[in-house]
């Protein structure tokens, strides 16, 4: 009776969140400005606490509704499914729709004109259905229907800004990925229907030679989307450009829903073909090494959060492979670490990401600048936006006591038991080996955010609107900074009480490894909430004891400066600065080289100038991508004699193509 | 529960170990480093002396820092006394706590990432140079560190150090080549961790050319004590995980009572602190672009532990 209950209550939920956020596009059309911002942001915020209450309901009692079936596609109806996987990516959504709905009003009252928020609004309500409905999705072409909403209502998101060259290209490039990730996908999954004579996704399993060549397909295109070697270059040009609120929900959900996806099919479906798992595990290296690298050497605070992601979407599919490859050895500890730590990991760096791209857009809203070279010193003017800033910045690290830490070591303990499994000597160097690079990019890692943090918010001002930045509008925390708030407080509870998280994780890792005996919480047997009290106990005793006390009598006077009198702020370190002596060693990766002219007339012991550039070429844009492009450009350029606009000629071809029909039907 | 009074003491005197010990080591390189230059030297017990005369200064603060300034001696100092009570920097552990690798590497993780901002914090260029090859040299040391210790853990099979380093793990008894080569593996990287010799001069008296001095320019009084007193420790417990690498490898070791383990830790200890003051006698600080190469010798050895590692598993 309960059950029933359940059931429809959390199917009911879920399609009155979607019918609401649908009913908020009607709405935008209605009322006067300001208030209207405020009532869609409720919408917005209501849709999502439905959606984390629809989540809360049945996180452990799987369930199927057809309440869309209306909406039939053709080939199979808007089937919906609340399984033990899609929870806690409603959760996140829930979450993260919920910061986006706070930080909305003010980001909007920034802008002046009226037709944009109403864009704003109406493809926010879209993308939010999008994401909804293909965490529900329970059989194929629904899924790909939703898919194509979202993909392309967040591809108009990123377009927003649409003035402006750098979106537009963007926008475009972004639109290239999706394109093929969606044509990819759509060809395993007709693979899969051919296979099994069935497009529900819970019915399709990854272990027969058949279907090999739907999950290499299915790799390829959830790769692109999830932005993972070497189909990556999108996302550092997508990430920064959608508005504040969107980014958190872009670069917190689109990436890891490609994941899901694999999970969904990869992992749930049992896969067991090892050449996917070595190519997971290659392209999440190489991704992981490349996209920190990357990261670290960029001097745009938002281009630098977006090849962090590219780092992250690598080790989550490092993950992946490891779940695969244990799968097929039949090492079940070693699949449930590796599945526990590509799901946490996902959901960890979702909430993470979406609170750097918040913090990030705070900054630029306050000094009208994303290049750290002009940043600087804004500790003081953003201390809201600092303290969480830094809080995401000490998670994605995974330091301890924070949320990634967790997942981070879930991983590092993946490997290291792969490391002395009854596996091929082969695998466990690979694994040993996974463990030193792991700690080169968490290493790597450390230095990229310490730089955006360092670099940001910290020093002298380097600019005089970083001098001038001030925290909000109004100069009080406003909806964009308690959004900031709202995702620190979920990093730092989930970071405290991991066994909790990890034990709400427990029905979905069960679906995932088929071991219903798998508790998630045994996974992590570190007391890391005792110890996170204990070290803040310690902190704030020698805080207290020994530096308190003496901060009455402490004087405060200028950095020292060598008794040269005022330190110009170009003394300070930059960011380019900071990360050149790594850029020199991987300066092959980068192709970075460094020219230096000096001249004057002694030009050795009295140089009157000292030029200095940097010049870094992105080696895969301009030696893969750039080729492709001029190739593509010029076979449509080619081709484009086809079409002469003369009707003869077309009908020319009409007769053509039926003649090799007819041939090709004859011949067959 | 009933407190057993034994197991207190024993506590309580292993936490006076180490918070009195970091100095002592501190003053037995720099008696050392004098008697090779021929020198008399400050007294050993100098660097005690320095860490009172500190307390008890009044401190000047760059106007241009914030909170991360102030907080970042207390967080560190916290993280290194955590490490003392987890890390096998001494085969004397009264407790029984379970100290895993990764937690051990992160919280090391957790002190960089702190003092990295306290350097950048006052946005003077030598804190800003000490940080950004801070960073650097991490990120070489990092991998030698986690494969040393990882391969150690491997054979195991528990990444539970206080168990790896515990004398007890019988599939790590005869493998004195495994334990040599972590010990000194892991020697040369807590060199360039603790920003000693090849890696950086701690007594040149230019900042722009070191690095952990650099980073601590503008502390002063307590807030140095502090910093200062954290590096100490943050030595000794390095230092010690790499004796105990050391001591493992002797197979007496094995058979002997706890006491002269105890004993014999220490003595390491102190022993690889007269070796850093010879090292840092005789040779040179590197060129900051020949350090990839001197580094390399590290992650070799714990290359080498992985064969050996991959080697004794074989099954």
């Amino acid at each position: 009776m309960f059950n029933d209950l359940t059931q429809i209550s959390a199917a009911h939920l879920f399609t009155a969140a979607s019918a609401l956020w649908l009913a908020g596009i009607g709405l935008t059309a209605l009322g006067r400005e300001r208030v209207k911002d405020i009532l869609l942001a409720a919408v917005l915020l209501v849709g999502c606490l439905m959606a984390l209450s629809g989540a809360a309901i049945s996180w452990n009692h799987p369930v199927e509704y057809n309440q869309l079936q209306f909406l039939s596609f053709g080939l199979a109806q808007a089937d919906a499914r609340v399984d033990p996987l899609s929870v806690p990516f409603i959760a996140l959504l829930g979450l993260l729709g919920a910061a986006a709905a706070v930080a909305s009003p003010s980001h909007l009252a920034a802008f002046k004109e009226q037709g944009k928020k109403g864009h704003y609004w109406k493809l926010t309500f879209i993308f939010m259905i999008g994401l909804l409905q293909v965490l529900l999705a329970a059989n194929a072409v629904a899924f790909l229907v939703f898919w194509e909403i979202m993909s392309l209502s967040s591809a108009a998101l990123v377009a927003a800004d649409h003035i402006r060259h750098r979106a537009q290209r963007a926008a475009f490039a972004y639109l290239t990925a999706t394109r093929i990730s969606t044509a990819f996908i759509t060809a395993a999954f007709l693979f899969m229907h051919q296979n099994t004579g069935s497009w529900s996704l819970a019915a399709w399993h990854f272990d027969t030679p058949e279907s090999l060549c739907a999950a290499v397909l299915l790799l390829a295109g959830v790769c692109t989307k999830a932005g993972i070697w070497p189909m990556h270059v999108w996302l550092p040009l997508a990430y920064p450009e959608p508005p504040a609120p969107t980014s958190a929900l872009f670069s917190g959900l689109v990436s890891n829903l490609a994941i899901y996806l694999l999970m969904r099919l990869l992992l749930a479906g049992s896969c067991s073909h090892m050449i996917i798992a070595y190519v997971a595990l290659a392209l999440g290296t190489v991704s992981a090494v490349w996209g920190v690298l990357f990261a670290l050497m960029e001097r745009d605070l938002k281009k630098l959060l977006a090849y962090s992601s590219v780092e992250n979407m690598g080790i989550i599919l490092t993950a992946i492979g490891v779940a695969i490859l244990a799968h097929s050895h039949g090492l079940a500890d070693v699949a449930a670490l590796a599945t526990a730590g590509a799901l946490f990991h996902s959901l960890n760096h979702g909430l993470v990401k979406a609170l750097l791209f918040l913090g990030a857009s705070s900054v630029e809203r306050a000094a009208h600048t994303r290049e750290m070279s002009a940043l600087g010193g804004l500790s003081k003017n953003l201390p809201w936006t600092m303290l969480c800033f830094f809080v995401g910045s000490l998670s994605i690290c995974a330091m301890p006591p924070m949320n990634c830490f967790a997942s981070k070591w879930l991983l590092y303990q993946t490997f290291f038991h792969l490391s002395f499994a009854h596996v091929p000597i082969m695998e466990r160097a690979i694994a040993l080996a996974m463990v030193g690079i792991l700690a080169f990019v968490g290493a790597l890692s450390l230095a990229c955010f310490t730089k955006a943090v360092g670099i940001a918010f910290l020093g002298r001002p380097r600019s005089e609107a970083a001098a001038k930045a001030k925290e909000s509008p109004s100069g009080n925390p406003d909806g964009l900074i308690l959004a900031q708030l709202l995702l620190t407080v979920a990093c730092v509870m989930v970071g405290t009480s991991v066994p909790i998280a990890l034990d709400g994780l427990t029905p979905a890792l069960q679906q995932l490894t088929n071991n219903p005996a798998l508790v998630g919480s045994s996974l992590f047997p570190m007391p890391l909430g005792q110890l996170t009290l204990v070290g803040a106990l310690l902190v704030s005793s020698i805080y207290i004891f020994v530096l308190g006390g003496r901060s009455a009598t402490a004087k405060s006077y200028i950095t020292w400066d060598c008794g040269f009198g005022p330190l110009s702020t170009r003394a300070e370190e930059t960011g380019s600065s900071f990360s050149h002596p790594i850029g020199r060693i991987f300066s092959q990766v980068l192709q970075m080289k460094v020219s230096t002219e000096i001249s004057g007339k002694d030009r050795r012991h009295f140089p009157e100038i000292v030029k200095v550039e940097t010049f870094m070429t992105p080696i895969l844009e301009t030696k893969i991508y750039q080729p492709l492009i001029n190739a593509f450009d010029w076979l449509s350029s080619s081709l484009v004699r086809l079409q002469t606009g003369s009707i003869h000629i077309h009908l020319l071809y009409v007769f053509l193509t039926m003649i090799l029909l007819v041939f090709l039907d004859t011949n067959i | 529960m009933t407190l057993n009074l034994h197991a207190v003491l024993e506590t309580l005197g292993f936490t006076a170990t180490f918070l009195l010990l970091p100095p002592l080591i501190v003053g037995v390189i720099r008696k050392t480093k004098a008697r090779f230059q021929n020198r008399i030297g400050a007294p050993v017990l100098q660097p005690y002396y320095d860490l009172l005369k500190l307390l008890s200064k009044s401190e000047t603060i760059s106007k241009h820092t914030s909170w991360i300034f102030r907080s970042t001696a207390a967080v560190n100092l916290s993280m290194l006394i955590i490490l003392a009570f987890l890390a096998p920097w001494t085969s004397f552990r009264p407790f029984d706590l379970a100290s895993d690798l990764f937690l051990v590497i992160y919280l090391l993780a957790l002190t960089r990432f702190f003092t990295v901002l306290s350097a950048l914090d006052a946005g003077s260029a030598f804190g800003g140079f000490g940080a950004s090859r801070e960073v650097t040299l991490a990120l070489l040391v990092e991998p030698s560190v986690i494969l040393c210790l990882a391969s150690l853990g491997s054979v195991s099979q528990s990444s539970d150090l206080a168990f790896v380093f515990s004398f007890k793990n019988m599939e790590l008894l005869n493998q004195p080549g495994l334990w040599f080569l972590a010990g000194c593996g892991l020697f040369l990287a807590s060199l360039v961790e603790l920003s000693r010799m090849p890696a950086d001069d701690p007594t040149t008296h230019l900042e722009l050319t070191m690095v952990h001095e650099a980073m601590i320019l503008e502390n002063s009084a307590a807030n140095l004590a502090l910093v200062e007193y954290s590096h100490f420790l943050k030595i000794l417990i390095l230092l010690g995980i790499s004796s105990q690498c050391l001591l493992h490898a002797v197979p007496y070791f094995w058979h002997s009572t706890e006491l002269i383990r105890a004993g014999a830790s220490i003595a390491c200890i102190l022993l690889m602190a007269v070796s850093i003051a010879v090292i840092e006698s005789v040779a040179v600080k590197l060129r900051w672009t020949k350090l990839p190469e001197f580094i390399a010798y590290s992650v070799a050895m714990s290359i080498f532990c992985v064969f050996i590692a991959l080697g004794k598993n074989l099954n």
